[in-house]
């Protein structure tokens, strides 16, 4: 198969000259290729017709350099004329009209005409800087009615084969049972190289440039090339072993080279022009089947990509939605505004902004018997999904345990605080604990019972009193240490009174380099009056101050308020 | 390229090319042919049987001076080309303006009149 092609080229000045040196050395090759004389006078004059618009047009007399690409394939030649001269497509020049007299007909636009009619494929195409026109003459299939349509002639070894050095002759011994030349016989192998370029390369020499429209194939036959999708200086590349190839989409499809090659190392390249790789090469059936297991083998590895990003992003999404609902059920869980009805003989509200999707902030609020009302407040030490989960199992133990029948609230709560830290304390492998105030209003008896685990001390508004944070007890905080003892504190709660429960997402609200709202100034806050009119005002009036104090920072932990008063 | 140019019977001039009516080929004629094709009314026979090889310059030197001899009051006439000169001269359309025949005598025949 591949002894029926050749491949040649020829650099020529831009000068008259030219047109004759082209002439004469495609009239020697296409002959001894067996072309026939109709063919080679065709190729003969689309050569004449192009190299002479070259000369005159693209360089106007001054020199510059003529590149001719001949694949001489069966019955076929194919002829590409590159230039650097401006960009000029022949193709887009309107074929001139048939003159009625001889006073009327055109001197100009005859030559191009007549490549035009005569050549079976006409292809202009412009990159790197140069115009690249390409004419086939003659049929892909031998026609019966042209006797000289012939198959070509017997052929001689490859022109420069004696010219390969034994270091290349080890390694193209080394590369048959590889990469792209595996299974392929060692005479088609050598075939395709007599037409191909050798050449060494050095450590970093870039290759291959993303964006470039380059017409050849990469194979290192030793050494190794990177190619880097974003640089050639990124560190994330991918390997091309010795045998593989690089640049063969961009030859395939016609598009600029989409990644930078760079030698790995020092080594040698085997450099095969796009004709030679389009002609011959994928013409033997081991290396097309090498070339597209090779394809498949990349399409695949990129599908196992895109796969695993989609299964992230799902995966992402699913996390998403869970936190919502998480974040959902964890709200519907804090009693919802109004706490308690009108005229109950108290005022309830709570406030809670999670600094993540879900927090480990809480309040809760609820009658527990005739004028009696039972308001908590926590914080779990850790955040997110695990300090939710740990808030809600401390929610549901608090409930049961207030709704216990029990006429002491004193030893209500005592009892109520040990047995959370006991449950708590318990199956608690991550270690997490909470910190905890709860209470209970007794409206009737115009005071309120009060047990503190390691918490905020709540702010307590008096009547004609100024603000202070309210004493008592202080204990541990619950879910670390089984088996202790809690105390509880009681305090003269009249018509008027306000008490504040807050976590520590108010006073350690940070407005950047450490510097933290306080104590001070969430008491200062309380004072002159006000706040204590409702409860509504007095939530306000500290979410605005944390809020105008941090404004210049990210929320970093949850917030939580909860007001009781006294009307 | 070669250029002869014989008196004829009957008024008559033939000019015979032979070899390739390339860049070359043209440039080397182009002066002998111009002369004596335009400067002064006559028939003209191009026999073009030695002629191998038809480029677009060659057609525009032919094309010239049988517009030359036709603005005054003369001939020309094309003979004998070979089979893929002929081509060229049909692809280009040069036949439907300037008489093509099939050999000389013929031509000769045709300016006879």
């Amino acid at each position: 198969m591949t002894d029926r092609f050749r491949f040649h080229c020829l650099k020529l000045d831009g000068t008259p000259a030219a047109i004759g040196a082209a002439s004469a050395w495609l009239r020697s090759l296409g002959s001894r290729h067996g072309l026939s004389d109709e063919d080679l006078f065709h190729l003969d004059l689309c050569a004449s017709e192009l190299v002479t618009n070259v000369v005159d047009y693209a360089y106007g007399g001054k020199a510059g350099e003529i590149r001719l690409e001949l694949l001489l394939d069966q019955a076929t030649a194919t002829l590409t004329v590159i230039d650097a001269g401006p960009p000029f497509d022949p193709l887009s020049q309107p074929a001139p009209p048939q003159p009625g007299s001889l006073q009327e007909a055109p001197d100009g636009g005859l030559g191009l005409h007549l490549v035009r009619q005569l050549a079976s494929v006409v292809h202009y195409e412009r990159g790197d800087g140069r115009n690249r026109v390409t004419v086939r003459i003659g049929d892909e299939q031998p026609r019966p009615d042209r006797p000289g349509g012939s198959p070509a002639a017997a052929h001689d070894p490859p022109t420069h084969w004696d010219k390969l050095g034994e270091r290349d002759r080890l390694a193209l011994d080394s590369i048959c049972g590889a990469g792209l030349f595996r299974g392929a016989s060692r005479g088609d192998v050598d075939a395709i190289v007599a037409h191909c370029e050798l050449r060494d390369c050095s450590a970093g020499e870039v290759l291959l440039r993303a964006g470039e429209r380059r017409r050849c194939v990469l194979l290192p036959l030793v050494g190794r090339l990177e190619v880097h999708l974003d640089d050639p200086q990124s560190s994330f590349h991918i390997d091309v072993a010795a045998g593989e190839c690089v640049g063969e989409l961009s030859v395939i499809d016609g598009s600029a080279i989409s990644a930078w090659v760079v030698a790995g190392e020092a080594g040698r390249l085997l450099v095969i022009p796009e004709a030679v790789f389009l002609g011959p090469l994928l013409a033997v059936p081991a290396i097309a089947r090498n070339l597209l297991a090779m394809l498949s083998e990349r399409m695949r590895r990129g599908n196992d990509q895109i796969v695993a990003r989609v299964r992230a992003a799902l995966e992402l999404e699913s996390l998403q939605r869970e936190l919502d609902l998480a974040r959902q059920i964890q709200s519907s869980m804090l009693p919802a505004a109004p706490i308690f009805p009108h005229g109950a003989g108290i005022e309830c509200r709570g406030f809670m902004r999670a600094a993540r999707q879900v927090g480990g902030d809480f309040y809760d609020a609820f009658p527990v018997g005739d004028q009696r009302f039972f308001v908590a407040v926590g914080d779990v030490c850790s955040k997110g999904t695990p300090a939710a989960l740990f808030m809600v199992r401390t929610l549901t133990l608090l409930r049961s345990e207030a709704l216990r029948p029990e006429t002491d609230a004193e030893l209500q709560l005592a009892r109520l605080a040990a047995r959370c830290n006991d449950l708590l304390s318990q199956t608690n492998e991550a270690q997490q604990f909470v910190t905890l105030f709860c209470a209970i209003i007794d409206v009737r008896a115009g005071c309120i019972h009060h047990v503190n685990a390691g918490h905020n001390r709540p702010l307590l508004l008096l009547p004609d009193t100024p603000p202070m944070f309210l004493a008592g007890p202080r204990n541990p905080i619950a879910g670390m240490v089984p088996g202790l003892k809690y105390s509880a504190g009681r305090d003269e709660f009249p018509p008027g009174s306000l008490l504040l429960m807050y976590t520590d997402g108010i006073t350690e609200a940070d407005a950047g380099g450490g510097n933290l709202f306080g104590d001070d100034a969430l008491l200062a806050l309380m004072e002159g009056g006000g706040a204590a009119s409702s409860v509504d005002a007095c939530i306000e009036r500290v979410i605005a101050a944390v809020d105008a104090f941090a404004a210049a920072e990210p929320q970093s932990d949850d917030i939580t308020l909860l007001a009781v008063r006294r009307p | 390229m070669r250029f002869e140019s014989t008196a004829l019977d009957g008024d008559v001039t033939q000019i015979t090319l032979t070899g390739r009516l390339d860049i070359a080929g043209t440039q080397a004629i182009e002066q002998p042919f111009s002369f004596a094709t335009t400067v002064r009314v006559a028939k003209i026979v191009v026999d073009l049987s030695g002629v191998t090889f038809l480029a677009s310059i060659g057609i525009r030197l032919l094309m010239t001076s049988a517009r030359g001899q036709a603005n005054r009051g003369g001939r020309l006439v094309l003979a004998a080309p070979q089979p893929l000169v002929r081509q060229v001269l049909e692809t280009a359309g040069i036949d439907q303006l300037i008489p093509v025949v099939a050999d000389v005598e013929t031509a000769r025949a045709s300016l006879a009149g």
